[in-house]
């Protein structure tokens, strides 16, 4: 494990008007999206982040996991409980997610990072990034949001089979990075991002569909059994993918894509 | 509602002055009334008088004469079932994760805040909850099928 986390070090940090104004650190948790969908830890308040330098069920897509060496990376989630956030359009929220990190890389780190829709942060063609959204609903009211980032900073090596090759920031920049000052950075731009989804979510989706390199190609989609081969036109105002296939144009609102070939 | 219940109600509107009646109970409703022993009833007159709202007779009133007085019984929402509809266009999961046992199950009997299912959207997993107390009495949609918008997921009979 590397240096502990400095939560005061963080809080000189940030600039955020509410987001992680409340911070959570915990050493270890199961899981910090769980953590904070789980009512019965009595988090109520708007904007809370939980970080963990330990998640010991780290979540993906379903059954999947996110590993991550203790202490060396940033696993957190971020919880929105008002009205204002909870009535965005999820999905390209869930675009706005990568973006934020992207941007927070590029900006502060110089690296030229790229995403792959819907969420994921590559850097030269690896994964730096996970992202999950969940979000609880009592019947069809939705009452609760939690954006769960998983990013790659100072760890020096990945060893195993992963879906796709991992890597960090400090694999890519031979810097060992200050994870209060990244962490500070990505909340502030989150919350920047959040008004311009309100606002202006076109201008979200330009930014993120520039960021995405895969628009053009012949891209496969990948759903349980169910396989898809076509061009990536574009993604539309709802953020899903507009998939030109030979039998038609196809909305794609889940699955897993890699370039074809 | 209790349908002894129902009978007994009857029963006592038949007996009482009251010309009609309604009673509700959540989301049962019951409609009696007594159109009276020699029903009045009127035929449409010639359209030249009434040229804008001829009355319409329900054929049910129409009916030859009956010996009790006529009831009309009307049950609206028989079921009384609470229906979960999915707030968004995604893929219904039945379990958190592939391997994991269902959620809930038809019978069980679920609290408000209970999770029934997962609908999955762009890596948004979406947990929805019950909103009423009650049990599973049918679960519309098969595991890992797309659902839609508003698309009714769930039904609960409310306890």
């Amino acid at each position: 494990m590397d240096e502990q986390f400095d939560i005061s070090k963080f809080y000189l940090r940030l600039d955020t008007e509410w987001l992680g104004r409340n911070l959570i650190y915990t050493e270890e948790t199961s899981s910090t999206n769980s953590y904070l969908m789980d009512k019965e830890n009595k988090v109520n308040k708007h904007g809370t982040v939980v970080l963990a330098e330990k998640q010991t069920s780290g979540k993906g897509r379903l059954d999947r996991v996110w590993y991550s060496n203790e202490g060396e990376n940033l696993t957190f989630s971020m919880l929105f409980l008002k009205k204002d956030i909870l009535s965005l359009n999820p999905n390209i929220l869930n675009l706005a997610s990568s973006l934020a990190v992207a941007n927070v890389l590029e900006s502060l780190h110089f690296l030229k990072p790229n995403v792959k829709w819907p969420n994921d942060v590559l850097v030269n063609g690896k994964k730096i990034c996970g992202i999950l959204l969940e979000a609880g609903y009592a019947g069809s009211t939705i009452n609760r949001l939690v954006v769960g980032i998983g990013l790659n900073v100072n760890q020096a090596y990945f060893q195993g089979n992963f879906m796709m090759e991992p890597t960090s920031v400090r694999m890519e920049t031979d810097t060992v990075i200050d994870r209060e000052k990244l962490l500070a950075e990505i909340l502030k731009r989150y919350e920047e991002l959040l008004e311009k989804v309100k606002y202006a979510p076109e201008v979200v989706l330009k930014e993120w569909s520039k960021k995405c390199r895969m628009i053009g190609d012949r891209i496969e989609v990948k759903r349980g059994e169910e396989s898809l081969d076509g061009i990536f036109d574009e993604i539309d105002g709802d953020g899903y993918l507009i998939l030109r296939t030979k039998q038609g144009t196809e909305r794609i609102s889940y699955g897993d894509v890699s370039v074809s070939g | 509602m209790d349908f002894n219940l129902i009978q007994k109600i009857v029963k006592l509107f038949e007996k009482s002055e009251i010309a009609a009646m309604e009673l509700q109970e959540d989301n049962f409703k019951i409609k009696l009334s007594k159109t009276g022993k020699t029903p009045v009833i009127s035929m449409p007159s010639a359209p030249a008088l009434y040229p804008h709202a001829p009355e319409i007779i329900q054929p049910a009133l129409l009916k030859p004469s009956q010996d009790t007085p006529d009831e009309v019984v009307k049950e609206e929402k028989i079921t009384g079932l609470h229906e979960i509809r999915s707030p968004i266009v995604g893929t219904f999961y039945r379990a958190p994760a592939p391997d994991a046992d269902p959620y809930v199950k038809v019978g069980d009997v679920v609290g408000s805040g209970t999770v029934l299912c997962l609908i999955e959207a762009m890596k948004l997993m979406n947990e929805i909850e019950s909103d009423v107390s009650g049990k599973v009495v049918k679960i519309l949609v098969d595991n890992a099928k797309p659902v839609e918008y508003n698309q009714p997921l769930f039904l609960i009979e409310k306890s």
